[in-house]
């Protein structure tokens, strides 16, 4: 009950927050009265017209495919990587130098060493973004499996327990914390770096368009674009990860 | 005929050190430690505190294989693993409920419900199957961790001071749930403690270890008829007559004119 209260409250906070900050942006927008600072119902107009007359809903869904493919590819292989580093001292230390090498190359040099290799495609595109994140996931697993209970995994060894289960019962709900930590922080990196990507060398997608809007000076479009963008990203956020992790966690007090 | 007592268990370990095997450097924690219990005995393990008691379980349920010596174990019945094990602290899965605990130790197939369900209506505890164990107090997550270990029905279980942080009621009703346990289906059980009351209210017969490195200093037979009571006068006479004849024998310790030798230490 208490509960429930406090997070009501909670929400309205926070919306009255964001209404503020609309009811500013709309105050100094019309102060200024300038095309360059479009007012927020101007940008709401052109998010309306993009989405019902334009090709926003086409572009928001090319982006989201790509950011679905360099998250699967990223996730995958950094928590493979993780793991193996987490669990064998002599992997790790082997492997140590790479994960800060990679850690610290500039996302824009990959992206552009993958489409210079590569060429200007699909699997150039993807690559890049997944290479920008790998490391990051690698490390957080590698927290993540140092930090596996001995204890739990000697109960698995006693009970004879096949490495299938074991994994499922055992080993993965220990993870569970790390994964959901790399899967929130990947989907944030990993929707911005595709926009760039796509900027660089793709023919459409939200970050294609943006590099057209800007060659027009449209910033109207161009916060349109973003607010619809956002918009999805927190509704991934709030619909998926959420409410996937209050699963995850409820057998904690 | 005469009939063979067939053992369930036989140890025989000339050395294990501490840590890694081979670090010549580390310390012994056991060294010439030999004993077998026969099929469906109730032994006690006592001995002082860091003795390597808990090493010598972890060596007898295979968990540490760094060990020079060997250990034989009666195989299971059917396709059960031999060897049943209580921890000493419960390390139930957090994640998983009461229910799925105890299922954890079974096959997948849907009759490891049922039976689970079963084990854990013996221990009291079918109001709470679909807890977490951080819902439950220290004495149902024993109990938890007991029907974990005992739901596959181990031809040897280990029990390693399983009561050690639990208040004295809950203790005792514990120790009565094992005995009835093991009345009604009987295994053979190795219970390590160093609280000789318990070993004498558990066990058909107690080993005596010295302090590290680990090896036997005195084996006696405990013949009190059963059900026994906690506190009886017979346990607390047995205690004293053990007690008299080898006063430091809680520390690992005897007199020369014992069946062992008087420890250098």
């Amino acid at each position: 009950m208490n509960m429930t209260l406090s997070v009501r409250r909670d929400g309205r906070l926070r919306l009255a927050s964001l209404l503020l900050l609309f009811a500013l942006w709309q105050a100094v927008a019309a102060l200024v009265h300038n095309a360059l600072l479009p007012t927020p119902v101007a940008v709401a107009g052109r998010l309306y017209l993009q989405a019902a007359h334009g090709d926003l809903l086409f572009h928001l869904g090319v982006t989201l495919l790509r950011v679905a493919a360099a998250f699967v590819v990223a996730m995958t292989v950094g928590t493979a990587i993780g793991i193996g580093m987490g669990r064998h001292r002599r992997a790790d230390q082997f492997f140590d130098v790479w994960l800060v090498l990679g850690l610290n190359l500039p996302a824009l040099v990959i992206m552009i060493v993958c489409y210079i290799w590569l060429g200007l495609g699909e699997p150039a595109a993807i690559l890049a973004v997944a290479l920008n994140k790998i490391p990051i996931v690698a490390v957080t697993m590698r927290e993540g499996a140092r930090a596996i209970d001995r204890e739990l995994l000697q109960v698995a060894e006693v009970l004879k327990l096949p490495w299938r289960r074991r994994l499922a019962k055992v080993v993965l709900p220990q993870l569970y914390p790390y994964l959901m930590a790399s899967a929130r922080n990947g989907l944030a990196l990993i929707w911005k770096l595709v926009l760039v990507v796509e900027l660089l060398g793709r023919s459409n997608g939200v970050g294609f368009e943006l590099g057209v809007f800007f060659q027009y000076f449209d910033i109207t479009s161009v916060l349109a674009y973003t607010a619809a963008f956002v918009a999805v990203v927190l509704g991934i956020e709030l619909l998926l990860i959420r409410p996937l992790e209050r699963r995850l966690t409820r057998w904690r007090p | 005929m005469k009939v063979v007592a067939v053992n369930a268990l036989e140890v025989s370990i000339a050395r294990k050190r501490y840590g890694a095997a081979t670090e010549a450097s580390a310390l012994p924690a056991i060294e010439g430690l030999e004993f077998a219990v026969p099929v469906r005995q109730c032994a006690c393990i006592v001995g002082p505190s860091g003795c390597g008691k808990t090493t010598l379980l972890n060596i007898i349920s295979g968990l540490d294989r760094e060990v020079e010596g060997s250990v034989r174990i009666a195989a299971g019945s059917q396709a059960a693993p031999a060897v049943g094990y209580m921890f000493q602290a419960p390390r139930l899965m957090p994640w998983l409920t009461v229910l799925e605990n105890v299922r954890l130790a079974l096959p997948e197939p849907a009759a490891a419900t049922d039976k689970a369900r079963d084990v854990l209506a013996e221990m009291q505890l079918a109001d709470v199957l679909d807890a977490y164990p951080a819902q439950l107090s220290g004495g149902m997550q024993r109990r938890v961790a007991l029907a974990r270990a005992v739901v596959n029905e181990p031809g040897l279980l280990l029990l390693d001071e399983p009561f050690l942080s639990l208040d004295a009621p809950a203790a005792d009703r514990l120790r009565r749930l094992v005995l009835d346990l093991w009345q009604r289906r009987p295994t053979t059980i190795l219970f390590v403690t160093h609280d000789l009351r318990e070993a004498l209210y558990v066990a058909d017969r107690i080993i005596f270890l010295s302090a590290a490195p680990a090896r036997v200093v005195l084996d006696i037979p405990v013949d009190l008829l059963r059900p026994r009571e906690a506190d009886s006068p017979a346990i607390e006479a047995l205690r004293r007559r053990v007690l008299d004849a080898h006063p430091e024998l809680l520390s690992g310790l005897i007199n020369a004119d014992g069946t062992g030798r008087e420890n250098a230490r």
